[in-house]
């Protein structure tokens, strides 16, 4: 569940949208039911923990449910009163939560300061909460910046810190100077660790929460209208999905330029560029056409593995032979 | 391969009796559980005749033939459970088998792996020729997972801060752990490299993990991975590693079932509710979570009391 850009009038990309706690709940029960959704039910933001009772009653869902792997992120913004931080803590893993994510760093510090950060990293420590705190970094203002504003007793208490460069999509597109913003990152990565099966707040369902839930090309349904599983089914079909989860959207850069498509500016990491192609419907019909392509040549639907699918049509009938 | 579906068959009829998901309807077997791997073993040692990292590529081969066949990967079935595949190499003294390593990483690239090689900091000081030699272009080396566990404080941080420019030059995706107080002395984390590329810290607090167990609810299906002991053996979980009682195969059986466990049912249960402690309120120290040294304790007092009949 994934509310990107969140502001206090809804979503700057999707408007004000709101899932009800029962669809919600729904979604939770019929994902359970799905082999491939795998062991994770996460609850990220903008800020849920603005209704925590909320937060409460879909943690125990998913637990009740069966996943085993219940996790969530948060700003920690209610963990300034180090009481209250304990009380939360405590309820959340009662009711199932096993890892927060803190999502914070030196554009959240006006609002949420480090002490509030150390709070939460204390305790969640004192109730067995894994914590993975989240930083973006530009040239002027890094990882270490940041943490230095977190004391090293409540850092130690952390189990893990992830820092990567902000990319400019949403707010940040508008608000950061182009020319803070790192474009150094591997652009022949792939989505293969990345990926998580999202429902934003429209409702729609998507492969990942970096970015592709903002654009509306990579949905593949909508839980108000569609079962879950019908809408992992067509996931599964799609062979677009499968050369982004096992070749990156850089694979995808060849079949796009072939077209006129120019997507030579800079971009920070392949979450930017993912972004970049399917904010446009134009990418979106050109590679929709060439996959059709692709599979009515028959060996698409052969394609297993990011190597496999970049070997030559004879090396795969050959491994298949 | 076609005379191996019967047996799996077999296995996978057995696997989905006893693996439902909370009140969800669709069967979830349990290996879906391992699809990644931790290698805790030397490369160079020998094995049944042969090297470590010889037995370990054609394990490798029929633990992906496995998932292929369990999964219906081949058929276009679930080619989500796919993703997120990573073989983590911590064995001792992998600067000294450097081809080896290399030759593993680019076996298990093409099978859709990710792989991440980790390095204790003061090896790779000692031995910057050879770090370099994982970082060549031609390298499938996907993360390399720095180790400064074993220093108190940066000693060397011009060269340090050589090795990991290196790692960030050569494309590598940038692991490190340590204590929170060695990585920030370091000034690293204020580099404009490594802030470019983005990094992860896996943070050891350098004291024993004392936090409590406050839930009955604390599954062992994101501890669960096949991790694989020096010696070859295979082992659920970190906290069972090098237990009798703990071990589920051995990368020299022939079995295309490469798991050769019998009872999966309690496996299954440790995955999703969490292992029995049968009370247990005290536990050795150790830097594992204390629900594993509980759960550990508990085991060994039941492999040694006298079966009942």
């Amino acid at each position: 569940m994934c509310y990107q850009s969140a502001g206090p009038k809804g979503s700057a990309v999707m408007g004000d949208a709101e899932l009800a706690l029962d669809d919600i709940l729904s979604a939770i029960s019929q994902a359970a039911a799905i082999l491939s959704v795998g062991s994770r039910c996460h609850l990220a933001g903008g800020e849920a923990f603005i209704d925590t009772a909320q937060c409460l009653k879909i943690f125990a869902h998913a637990r009740d449910m069966g996943f085993e792997d219940i996790t969530t992120t948060t700003n920690a913004y209610w963990a300034q009163n180090r009481g209250r931080a304990s009380r939360v803590c405590r309820d959340a893993r009662r009711a199932g939560l096993l890892r927060m994510e803190i999502s914070w760093d030196y554009w959240h510090s006006p609002y949420v300061s480090g002490t509030a950060i150390g709070n939460c990293l204390e305790a969640c420590a004192e109730y067995g909460i894994k914590t993975n705190l989240r930083i973006l970094a530009t040239k002027t203002h890094s990882a270490q910046e940041a943490l230095s504003q977190v004391g090293r007793d409540a850092l130690s208490r952390c189990d893990l810190i992830m820092s990567g460069p902000v990319f400019p999509t949403g707010r940040a597109d508008s608000s950061i100077p182009k020319d803070e913003i790192f474009f150094t990152g591997n652009l022949g990565n792939t989505c293969h660790s990345v990926l998580n099966l999202t429902i934003n707040p429209t409702g729609r369902v998507y492969p990942c929460c970096a970015g592709a839930d903002q654009t509306e090309a990579l949905a593949f349904g909508n839980i108000k209208s569609d079962r879950l599983q019908a809408i992992v089914d067509r996931m599964s079909r799609s062979l677009l999905l499968r050369v982004l989860v096992f070749g990156g959207p850089g694979a995808l850069l060849a079949i796009l330029e072939e077209q006129g498509v120019d997507l030579s500016g800079p971009h920070a990491n392949i979450c930017h560029m993912c972004w970049e192609i399917f904010s446009n419907p134009r990418n979106m019909a050109i590679l929709n056409a060439h996959m059709e392509r692709l599979k009515k040549d028959s060996f698409g639907s052969l394609v297993f593995s990011a190597t496999e699918y970049l070997c030559t049509k004879e090396q795969i009938e050959e491994s298949v032979a | 391969m076609k005379n191996w579906i019967p047996h799996f068959s077999h296995v996978l009829g057995a696997l989905k009796s006893t693996t439902k998901r909370g009140t969800g309807r669709n069967p979830a077997p349990l290996p879906k559980y391992f699809r990644s791997i931790v290698v805790l073993g030397n490369l160079h040692a020998s094995i049944d005749g042969d090297t470590y990292a010889n037995q370990l590529s054609r394990w490798i081969e029929r633990f992906n033939a496995f998932s292929r066949l369990q999964f219906g990967f081949d058929h276009g079935q679930n080619p989500l459970l796919a993703a997120s595949r990573t073989i983590l190499f911590m064995g001792d003294d992998v600067l000294s088998a450097t081809n080896e390593q290399l030759a593993l990483c680019s076996l298990v690239r093409r099978m859709g792996f990710a792989s991440t090689v980790r390095i204790p900091v003061a090896e790779a000081l000692a031995r910057p020729g050879a770090f370099s030699e994982l970082l060549a272009p031609e390298s499938a080396v996907s993360t390399m997972l720095l180790d400064s566990r074993t220093h108190a404080a940066v000693d060397s941080p011009s060269e340090l801060k050589m090795l990991v420019s290196e790692c960030v030059r050569a494309g590598k995706a940038l692991s490190l752990t340590g204590t929170i107080s060695y990585w920030l002395d370091s000034g690293l984390l204020a580099d404009q490299g490594v802030n470019g590329d983005g990094f992860s810290l896996g943070v050891i607090s350098g004291q024993n993990d004392t936090r409590p167990t406050v839930s009955t609810f604390d599954p062992c299906a994101s501890r669960f991975q096949v991790f694989i002991s020096e010696s070859g053996g295979l082992f659920p979980c970190q906290g069972l590693v090098g237990t009798s009682f703990g071990q589920i195969g051995h990368i020299t059986a022939q079995n295309p079932n490469i798991f050769s466990v019998t009872d999966w049912a309690e496996l299954d249960g440790w995955a999703k509710h969490g292992p029995s402690t049968d009370g247990a309120t005290t536990h050795p120290p150790g830097v594992l979570p204390v629900i594993c040294r509980r759960h550990r304790k508990y085991l060994e007092r039941r492999e040694a009391a006298p079966q009942r009949v």
